[in-house]
């Protein structure tokens, strides 16, 4: 656990989603796969965006930003309010700054995410001078400063290295250093570890800790993995097929899960480098987004379910003071 | 990067090896006597005789091959009889005129081609990409020497705009608008076909390139749109471009021969053709090697530019 402490949610929160609805239309098939997510994270705090593949993580993260490659993807509701700046609505001017400038962004497979034919150097420096008003010479001695805080040895000569000239490890931690060049109040991170070995992932987590510890940044980390999530995170936002099923501070969780899908995650979490004996243990398959039933999405593989389940729509409620849970039967046991 | 150059221009060796045999072996196809064709019908025994002794023709083939091989590499192209002056000072002269020609035509390839491939791209589904594949698709169907007359008829005869042949030195004592005036109608049919190819890898490569992480991670960088598709996504969709533009100056130069002919360009490609007339060997066999070599040379060009665009190229 980490020792930034929790804010509530609604007094000072930093980004806040409100019933973020996000679809794609493939060949006519319109696939919902973010259903109104609510999602608050405050200033230094850190959240876990938990769930199985294709429950809409990075879709999440990626709206935040207005990434959606559209077509065929587009947001056709809800709200992401920074300051009280609305994202969906804002025009491109507002994004520019806010991208790369106030919320950064590391993703998954740092080879890919990077361009292979400009020098790291240049594409530090390119995410500086957007945002600030550097010349070149100051950008540069500052990208070579982010190279030694992300513990990249012989920082001035990899400046002039290209991504395949470098480990992968490597390339995550230019990544982080390019997210954190304009100190920005949120970084989020999607699945930063899982492209890399097991003993290079252990390192870039502890990196990730270390940097939020001295900049105090908010964080949003998404993973499959809640043993990550229990080592680096403050509050777990649980997705499935689309929505928020529960969110609660980390500890609570792990001792007594609200949601049936929750209860059965922590069940099979994997120990950090036991490899990726994963999420698949719950027998079964999420529904397909394009034809989602009524009532409970997980209601097919969920071990306490009853015909209630299957009916209406089941909201999102509080469960306790600080714990939210879409589920009529919450901590109920089989 | 010295490696790749070194390993790059020493393929050129035994491609320009190859060409030299093939220019080379013309002379053993002509049917008859070839002191006498390249002499041409009022040629006196005692020339041909000199011109047998000249180029080796009485010795076996491989040693015509190094004799007039030495010959080529000293400049001594021989002369050519149906115009009585040396094929060298002829083809370069010649030449002159159909770089003018090609290398302007190069040049609209290169600017049209791109610029509508990355508009077609960034504009997927809109109708600038419909309009540009309805372009690219009509473009591609026209052979460039039917363009040509289509050009001359409507622009030359009927709107009056341009003159309907000749060529003016690029470094004559014209001036350079009427060099253009007269380069412009031939240099666009000769492109157009040329430029379809390039706009459609363009256009193709774009929207591959596009789709990639790294384009959206400079998005989530706060850079303009315009940085990103021409700093992330076109400097990475260019590198698999470059090889197609040294290609397509082959195309380019095997047009010019219809459109040089159309336009009464006196390029090289018209030469050729009334050489192959005239049944002059010695022009015919340098004109070819000329060309051959240039091709040879563009790629070679164009394979280093690919190579200083992508690092993976070049270090890997
Ligand atoms: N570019 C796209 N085109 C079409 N559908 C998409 C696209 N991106 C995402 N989707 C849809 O959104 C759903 C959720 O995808 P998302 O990438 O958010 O899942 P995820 O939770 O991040 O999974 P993973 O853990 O595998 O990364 C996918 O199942 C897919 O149906
Ligand atoms: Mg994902």
């Amino acid at each position: 656990m980490s020792d930034v402490r929790i804010e509530p949610p609604d007094t000072t929160s930093l980004l806040e989603v409100r019933g973020l609805r996000t679809e794609f239309v493939v060949e006519d098939e319109v696939y919902r796969a973010v259903d109104g997510v609510d999602l608050t994270i405050g200033p230094g705090e850190s959240v876990g965006l938990v769930g199985e593949s294709g429950s809409g993580k990075t879709v999440t993260a990626m709206s935040i930003l207005q990434l959606i490659p559209d077509p065929p993807g587009r947001i056709v509701g809800g709200s992401i309010e920074i300051d009280g700046v609305d994202l969906v609505r804002a025009p491109e001017r507002v994004l520019r700054q806010v991208r790369g400038g106030r919320i950064a962004c590391v993703f998954q497979d740092p080879l890919t995410s990077l361009n292979p034919v400009l020098p790291v150097g240049d594409q530090l420096t390119e995410m500086m001078r957007a945002h600030q008003d550097l010349d070149r010479r100051a950008a540069r001695r500052r990208a070579r400063e982010l190279l030694d805080a992300v513990h990249i040895p012989h920082a001035e000569r990899r400046l002039e290295e290209y991504p395949h000239e470098l480990s992968g490890g490597m390339r995550q931690r230019v990544m982080i250093a390019m997210a954190l060049a304009n100190d920005p109040e949120l970084l989020i991170a999607d699945e930063p570890t899982t492209a890399l070995d097991v003993t290079v992932q252990a390192e870039i987590l502890d990196l990730l800790r270390e940097l939020r510890e001295r900049t105090g940044m908010s964080l949003l980390f998404i993973t499959h993995d809640f043993g990550v999530v229990a080592e680096l995170c403050d509050r777990v936002v649980v997705m499935y097929a689309g929505r928020v099923v529960e969110q609660a501070p980390v500890d609570k969780v792990f001792a007594d899960a609200a949601h049936p899908y929750t209860r059965r995650l922590v069940d099979c979490m994997p120990r950090l480098g036991e490899g990726r004996r994963d999420l698949e243990v719950i027998p079964g398959l999420p529904p397909a987004l394009n034809r989602l039933p009524d009532g409970c999405a997980f209601a097919e593989r969920c071990d306490v379910v009853e015909e209630a389940c299957r009916r209406g729509t089941i909201a999102l409620e509080g469960y306790g003071e600080d714990r939210m849970v879409r589920c009529i039967r919450p901590g109920a046991r089989p | 990067m010295r490696s790749y150059v070194v390993r790059r221009v020493l393929q050129v060796i035994p491609v320009t090896f190859g060409v030299t045999l093939l220019v080379f072996a013309m002379m053993l196809l002509i049917p008859g006597d070839p002191a006498r064709a390249i002499l041409g019908s009022y040629a006196t025994p005692e020339n041909v005789a000199t011109l047998e002794r000249q180029l080796a023709l009485d010795r076996p083939p491989h040693i015509q091959y190094v004799t007039w091989l030495g010959n080529v590499v000293t400049g001594d192209f021989g002369r050519s009889y149906s115009l009585n002056r040396p094929v060298l000072d002829e083809i370069l002269e010649r030449f002159s005129a159909t770089l003018l020609l090609a290398g302007t035509a190069l040049l609209i390839t290169v600017l049209l081609g791109l610029i509508a491939g990355i508009v077609a791209a960034v504009k997927q589904h809109r109708w600038q990409d419909r309009a540009f594949t309805v372009g690219a698709l009509v473009g591609l169907s026209i052979p460039s020497f039917w363009l040509a007359m289509i050009f001359i008829v409507v622009f030359a005869l009927g709107l009056g705009w341009f003159p309907t042949s000749g060529m003016r030195p690029a470094f004559g004592p014209s001036g350079p608008l009427t060099v253009l005036h007269h380069l412009v109608l031939p240099a666009t049919a000769l492109a157009l076909v040329a430029a379809g190819v390039i706009a459609r890898l363009t256009r193709s490569s774009m929207l591959e390139v596009l789709r990639q992480d790294y384009v959206r991670t400079a998005t989530a960088k706060g850079i303009t749109r315009r940085s990103v598709i021409m700093r992330h996504a076109f400097r990475n969709a260019v590198v698999n471009v470059v090889p197609v533009i040294g290609v397509q100056v082959g195309f380019l130069l095997g047009g010019a021969v219809y459109v040089e002919t159309v336009f009464g360009w006196p390029g090289i490609g018209r030469m050729l053709v009334t050489a192959i007339g005239t049944r002059d060997i010695l022009l015919v066999q340098g004109g070819v090697l000329l060309v051959a070599v240039t091709y040879v040379l563009i790629n070679l060009a164009a394979d280093l530019v690919q190579a200083a665009l992508d690092p993976r190229i070049r270090l890997g």
